[in-house]
């Protein structure tokens, strides 16, 4: 069930009146409601990996429950190891079994050895990235004597597999969102309109920006032998907004959603393509992984507490690692190292905490040296998206050697020329600058659509969302797939 | 909550009943689902032969060029499902139908609609044809199964511009359109086999079973039943899943072996069709058709 579909437009208005009007408030009510309607939505995709997720529910419950009552210490690492382990296990067999296979194999090749060893037929769970994620983060904090173990079941269950977040984050922690599931809530109009506001501006983003750009960005990259230079620039421009406006979108549609149950997550995009550097773009983009990173890798490996050797070491640690949390594909390893190069000369100069402020801010526009600092930035991410985006290493080297001996050629302008005059047309262009010039307004706030319009007259602003809605199903592109349910 | 959900609702009434204006306006606009039906519900007593199948047969037979009278009901993308589902729905109002011709292609009998591409038809079989439930709500509703640009635009084509949105001949062949212009055939027959490669195997036990069902009904009223797979240009041939192709061959002939009411002929790569009697690598023309019609009508 996906949230741009006709059937989530049926199962969330049915959840939202059982929640407020059958449970009349109860709180313990509206979590087994919550839970329900969790699994059933989880289900929809594939009934059977329910249970694979209702046992690693279990699995980190019972485990949270004994590490905390065990009375030696050695006893308590066992419980901590058993579920760390069991669950990275479930991730590794599923996500990385093949690719580590075929890798082994690859390098036995490569010293004269041909192997054949057997890969797995299967299909990777939905959301298990996530959930385990949650999962991890729970075990480890009670390990840490963060936190107590949650004792009630559904409880502990809603945090783990509460809809909104369960196939694609934001990657949630049990000290933010189960104090929320554990206090009772009442309806707050002014949050529930807040929250409509977010699924709108969500839903245009994915299905109006991502779909389109999808659309553009499978050809040139599903073809890219075919183009040369410029459009093969216009491929990885098209990919850069896809996945962004895909992702956030899909966040923004989370957000909001659970904010009309009462319930606020964590914040997972702030406009990073408006960072002045690397390092501020990763304070902005997938923001509870990133913080998830840091906190439970970055942190005990030492962080930037040692020299500058454990500083780089950690630093390139979490970006491969980040890289791999994507995917089985060499193609992340390298998209992560590349991002790790990047931040690199920021953090030997120790500039990576500089722009911790929002862009312009109180401004209209960002200064001529903002302005640079962002295009170059920017320019950065679109090159490093070319890896992530890539069949392979090799097609994406293929991809950025045609791109760039393109570039002194003639005529393959006029060929980026044609593929945006014939293929692409002027729409989608317009509704690119009009959804950067949205963000950029709205950049001070939560999202987008936060706070802009509200002090217009209600006609006016009533307008402007009529006029998305109809944007939105206007310029409709082809449904796709929200590209992070296959992390 | 109860200001909550009546500015909701309020908010969303005039965007529903938009949609609805425009569902209605669109299951309005006459189309060859319709005219199909309505022709097959008008004249099925008087058929003699009945063409099912999908676009390769929609595009290949003229049935004004067939000494018997026959009905072309086949459509783009039509699978062996609703190739069935056609004859099955008429099976008792056929009391002059002498033969039933389906195209064999070399996606045929592999081929779901359901988990194709072209999907989205599935509502012309649900609204139109009534022959479906639709697994999905998608399938029940014109204005979800497009984007809504291309709605407006067949919208505003009909009720504005006053063109026809029937495409068929009165005897359900598929004309193509005056402002379509002949394109390359080499890409078109490379594009096409790669798509037609791509059609998965679920459909796969299923489709078999299915033209068995139709041939065991066809002879319990006395019809018999030709398959045939069409003729394509080469460009298009040589590109096909060859493995497949030879097995979809193979079933064929095993399966007119096996039923006497059935013969099925290979008309794939037959050499009287040359490239002028092609639109595209994998359709005929108006010429194409005519000489493909007057062929089958020559073998009942």
């Amino acid at each position: 069930m996906l949230f741009n579909s006709l059937d989530f437009a049926v199962f969330l208005p049915l959840v939202f009146i059982l929640y407020w009007y059958a449970s009349s408030g109860r709180l313990k009510l509206q979590n087994i409601l919550l839970l329900v309607a969790s699994y059933f939505f989880y289900s929809c995709w594939d009934w059977r990996f329910l249970f694979l997720l209702i046992f690693s529910t279990g699995l980190d419950y019972f485990s949270g429950i004994m590490m905390y009552e065990a009375k030696r210490s050695s006893s308590k690492k066992i419980w901590f190891w058993l579920s760390v382990i069991i669950n990275l296990g479930f991730l590794g067999v599923f996500k990385y079994y093949n690719f580590f296979i075929g890798s082994f194999a690859d390098a036995l090749q490569l010293i004269g050895i041909n192997s054949h060893f057997a890969t797995l037929q299967v299909i990777l769970p939905v959301g298990i990235s996530f959930y385990t994620f949650h999962g991890l983060s729970y075990v480890i904090d009670i390990y840490k004597n963060r936190i107590k173990p949650e004792r009630n079941f559904v409880d502990y269950a809603v945090f783990v597999s509460f809809f909104p977040l369960l196939v694609a984050g934001p990657i949630e922690r049990a000290t933010h969102l189960l104090p929320q599931i554990k206090a009772p809530r009442t309806f707050d109009y002014a949050k529930s309109i807040d929250g409509l506001r977010q699924i709108l501006w969500g839903l245009f983003k994915k299905i109006v920006i991502a779909d389109n750009c999808a659309e553009f960005a499978n050809i040139i990259f599903n073809h890219s032998e075919e183009y040369h230079g410029l459009t093969l620039i216009l491929g990885a421009l098209f990919f850069t907004f896809q996945i962004y406006c895909d992702f956030s979108g899909y966040s923004d549609i989370a957000l909001g959603t659970a904010r009309l149950f009462g319930i606020d997550l964590l914040r997972n995009f702030a406009f990073p393509y408006f960072s002045r550097d690397i390092a501020e773009f990763w304070r902005r983009w997938h923001i509870s992984l990133s913080t998830w990173f840091r906190d439970y890798l970055y942190i005990p490996l030492g962080g930037s507490k040692g020299g500058m050797m454990t500083k780089v070491r950690n630093t390139f640690i979490i970006f491969l690692v980040s890289g791999f949390w994507h995917g089985a594909n060499w193609t992340f390893i390298v998209w992560g190292a590349l991002n790790a190069l990047y931040f690199l000369p920021l953090l030997l100069t120790a500039k990576n905490r500089t722009h911790l402020e929002i862009v312009a801010q109180g401004k209209y526009w960002p200064t001529p040296n903002e302005f640079i600092r962002i295009a170059t930035t920017f320019g950065l991410t679109v090159f490093a998206w070319i890896f992530f985006r890539a069949e392979s290493v090799t097609h994406a080297v293929s991809y950025i050697g045609s791109m760039l001996a393109g570039l002194t050629r003639p005529a393959a302008y006029l060929e980026a020329h044609r593929f945006l005059w014939d293929k692409v047309g002027p729409a989608l262009p317009v509704l690119i600058l009009f959804f950067f010039l949205t963000e950029w307004i709205g950049r001070e706030k939560q999202f987008a659509l936060a706070r802009l319009g509200l002090s217009w007259p209600k006609p006016v602003r009533l307008s402007f969302y009529y006029f998305l809605v109809i944007v939105i199903f206007y310029f409709a592109g082809t449904e796709q797939q929200f590209i992070y349910f296959q992390f | 909550m109860k200001r909550f959900v009546t500015h909701t609702l309020l908010f969303i009434t005039p965007v529903l009943l938009i949609a609805l204006c425009l569902e209605l306006l669109l299951r309005n606009i006459p189309n060859d689902y319709s005219y199909k039906k309505n022709y097959l519900d008008k004249h099925s007593d008087s058929l003699e032969v009945l063409y099912l199948g999908s676009s390769h047969m929609y595009r290949g037979i003229n049935p004004e060029f067939s000494q018997m009278k026959g009905f072309n009901a086949a459509m783009v993308s039509q699978t062996l499902e609703y190739d069935y589902k056609i004859f099955q729905l008429y099976s008792e109002h056929l009391a002059s139908l002498k033969w039933v011709v389906i195209s064999v292609s070399s996606f045929s009998y592999f081929q779901r609609l359901e988990t194709s591409k072209e999907s989205w038809r599935i509502k012309n079989y649900t609204i139109y044809w009534r022959l479906t439930d639709g697994s999905k709500v998608a399938d029940h509703i014109e204005i979800l199964s497009s984007k809504l640009r291309l709605n407006i635009a067949r919208l505003y084509n009909y009720y504005i511009l006053n063109q026809p949105n029937i495409y068929c001949s009165e005897l359900g062949w598929g004309r193509r359109q005056s402002n379509f212009s002949p394109t390359d055939k080499n890409k078109t027959g490379n594009e096409a086999a790669e798509r037609h490669n791509k059609a998965g195997e679920e459909g796969y036990e299923g489709n078999i079973k299915l033209v068995e069902d139709i041939i065991r009904t066809a002879q319990q009223k006395n019809i018999r039943v030709l398959l045939f797979t069409p003729p394509a240009y080469s460009t298009y041939t040589t590109h096909l899943d060859n493995e497949r192709l030879l097995y979809t061959i193979k079933k064929s002939e095993a399966i007119a072996r096996a039923h006497s009411n059935c013969s099925y002929i290979n008309l794939l790569s037959d050499s009287t069709f040359g490239e002028e009697d092609f639109f595209d690598a994998d359709h005929l023309n108006s010429a194409g058709a005519r000489k493909l019609t007057q062929k089958i009508d020559s073998l009942l």
